[in-house]
């Protein structure tokens, strides 16, 4: 119980810190400009091509759909064969989807890792190397301390994406006459709840890396090289599995048992991570 | 003896190299402890291991009667000596923060917040942010941070290091009205403020113990005394050395400084001893000027390290 509210003490400050030091305004502004950059494209695609995705959207087959798609769309094609990696079932599920929610859903899979890397590089590094994490450890545990750390990171990531995603669907709204609010709120909320695993698993991929990297530059160059490295890693055939990425793919499925499997997979690596940074830390002298 | 630290051979190597070795002392509950020990002598280690911001390579060391991998971090205190106070928030946010971790409600923690920066003369500074304070008012934030609420164990690692003389009598002050109430483990260079401060203390030297125990023992109060004749006469050393209650004079080259050394029997006190050696020069005709009992803590600890 102490831990616990400790955490939310911890990760209090720490997110009225990151306010306050401009550090969440700069993630939402990068953020809110990836995906409205993204939105207006796809909201652009949606008025260009609309009829021609409507005709694939009531093909009898997948195959069917997707060959509609190639012939009349193909730059729509190229982006949903890119997105699903040829897997024309997932395609086709997807092409019942408002463009703008896949362009937001696209958008959070492919930069949050990267925004993750710029912003919580230094999540338990700067509180070490400050030694401000000593008058913290005077009064509660390092795993309080580490879950906190974790719980702002978290919370500002949720609320950056939450800030962006509004906009990003109010914009649909009122340039899309074909947008259906209400199906597509409940798809939105489907993807936010999605990404909580997902954003867990790269920020505890953070908190590990910069236990166990001192500087705060150099914690950042190999948050971005592991990242690279788990792309490459899950690219794969044998060893794929290893990667969170992998479970990428998964979560666009339109099966509900494919898609939970992905996201216990990034709840299973995120408990993976926190454990090694929360061992690490443990052990370490601070 | 209730005791509120107790290290039982406590060791830190770095490289391979001990900097704190087979350390063993105990802290008396209720007790202002000075832990003296000249630059590098592993006195800020020490500290450090018994905060739990680093772990020791062998050895143990209980806390308020627990182990270090179980600090009771609700009922101590500390000053670390190179803690950092956040550079982004103000001391009233920080302090507000660290009194709400110690477990104090949140009216609690605004009250004791006014309280603390009040004691440190810090309550114009309140707004102030980490990264624009002085050294001394950074210090004077670390000591207000570990007076907030009730501690029952205070570890202080060179607490008026820095400061200007009235922020240091602040200090020491507020060091004081902690007696009786709470343990404080104070380490300074200043020993006159440790001799005057404190009731025990233990000297370490690379990292060994040299000697623990109470002020007055360690400066010989009640076996020496240091005696300064403004003006000597002849057969004032026949006479004091005749005294039954002088064990031993040793006197300067010019008579004017005499250090002796007293035979205090059991039903006697130290005073008696100290009366009928003054009574003895004045007899003989010497003036004296001043009179220190024991070494001073000073003077102990080079002898030591």
């Amino acid at each position: 119980m102490r831990v616990l509210q400790d955490t939310w003490r911890i990760a209090r400050f720490d997110l009225m810190t990151a306010i306050r030091t401009r550090r969440a305004l700069v993630a939402l502004l990068i953020y809110l400009a990836g995906a409205l950059a993204t939105g207006g494209a796809l909201v652009w695609v949606e008025n260009q091509f609309g009829d021609k995705i409507q005709t694939a959207r009531t093909a009898i087959d997948a195959s069917e759909a997707m060959a509609s798609m190639q012939a009349d769309a193909p730059n729509v094609y190229e982006g949903l064969a890119s997105i699903t990696g040829g897997d024309e079932a997932i395609a086709r599920h997807l092409l019942h989807m408002p463009l703008v929610l896949l362009g937001f859903f696209w958008t959070t899979l492919t930069f949050l890792p990267l925004l993750i890397a710029l912003v919580s590089y230094d999540i338990v590094n700067s509180e070490v190397n400050q030694r401000s994490a000593r008058f913290i450890l005077l009064r509660t545990s390092r795993t309080s301390l580490l879950l906190g750390k974790m719980l702002s990171h978290g919370l500002l990531f949720l609320a950056v994406t939450v800030a962006a995603n509004v906009a990003l669907f109010l914009y649909a709204w009122m340039k899309l006459p074909t947008f259906d609010l209400l199906p597509a709120a409940g798809l939105l909320l489907r993807f936010w709840m999605l990404t909580i695993p997902f954003g867990f698993c790269y920020i505890a991929l953070a908190a590990l890396v910069s236990s166990l990297v001192d500087g705060g530059g150099l914690s950042m160059a190999v948050m971005v090289g592991v990242l690279i490295g788990l792309g490459v890693l899950s690219s794969s055939a044998d060893l794929g599995f290893l990667s969170p990425s992998f479970y990428k793919l998964n979560l666009w499925s339109p099966k509900l048992l494919d898609v939970l499997g992905s996201a216990l997979a990034f709840l299973a690596f995120g408990l993976i991570f926190l454990g090694g940074a929360s061992a690490r830390l443990r052990w370490r002298d601070l | 003896m209730d005791v509120a630290i107790r290290t039982d051979r406590l060791t830190k190597r770095y490289n391979g190299r001990a900097v704190v070795d087979t350390l063993t002392f105990e802290v008396p509950k209720g007790s202002i402890y000075g832990f003296l020990g000249p630059n590098g002598a592993g006195k800020t280690t020490t500290f450090a291991m018994l905060c739990g911001f680093i772990r020791p390579a062998s050895g143990s060391a209980e806390v308020l009667g627990q182990p270090l991998s179980n600090l009771p971090r609700d009922r101590m205190a500390a000053l670390p000596q190179d803690a950092r106070f956040h550079p982004e928030r103000t001391l009233e946010d920080s302090l507000r923060f660290m009194a709400e971790l110690q477990g104090l409600p949140a009216d609690r923690a605004r009250s004791e917040t006014d309280r603390v920066l009040a004691a440190v003369d810090l309550n114009e500074a309140r707004k102030v942010r980490g990264k624009a304070l002085s050294h001394g008012m950074a210090k004077r934030f670390g000591i207000a941070q570990a007076f907030l609420g009730s501690p029952e164990l205070v570890l202080l690692d060179e607490p008026t290091e820095g400061l200007d003389p009235r922020n240091a009598h602040t200090v020491r002050q507020m060091i004081r009205t902690m007696a009786g109430r709470a343990t404080v483990l104070v380490s300074s260079h200043n020993l006159t403020e440790v001799q005057d401060l404190c009731d025990h203390a233990a000297i370490i030297d690379r990292g060994r113990l040299v000697a623990q125990s109470s002020i007055a023992e360690m400066t010989g109060q009640d076996q020496q005394v240091l005696i300064r004749l403004g003006r000597t006469a002849s057969g004032s050393l026949v006479t004091l050395k005749a005294c039954p209650r002088v064990a031993a004079v040793n006197a300067s080259p010019d008579g004017l400084t005499l250090r002796v050394s007293l035979r205090v029997r059991q039903g006697d006190t130290v005073e008696e001893a100290i009366t009928e050696a003054l009574a003895a020069l004045l007899q003989s005709g010497a003036t004296v000027g001043s009179v220190i009992r024991g070494h001073s803590l000073e003077e102990r600890f080079l002898e030591l390290t």
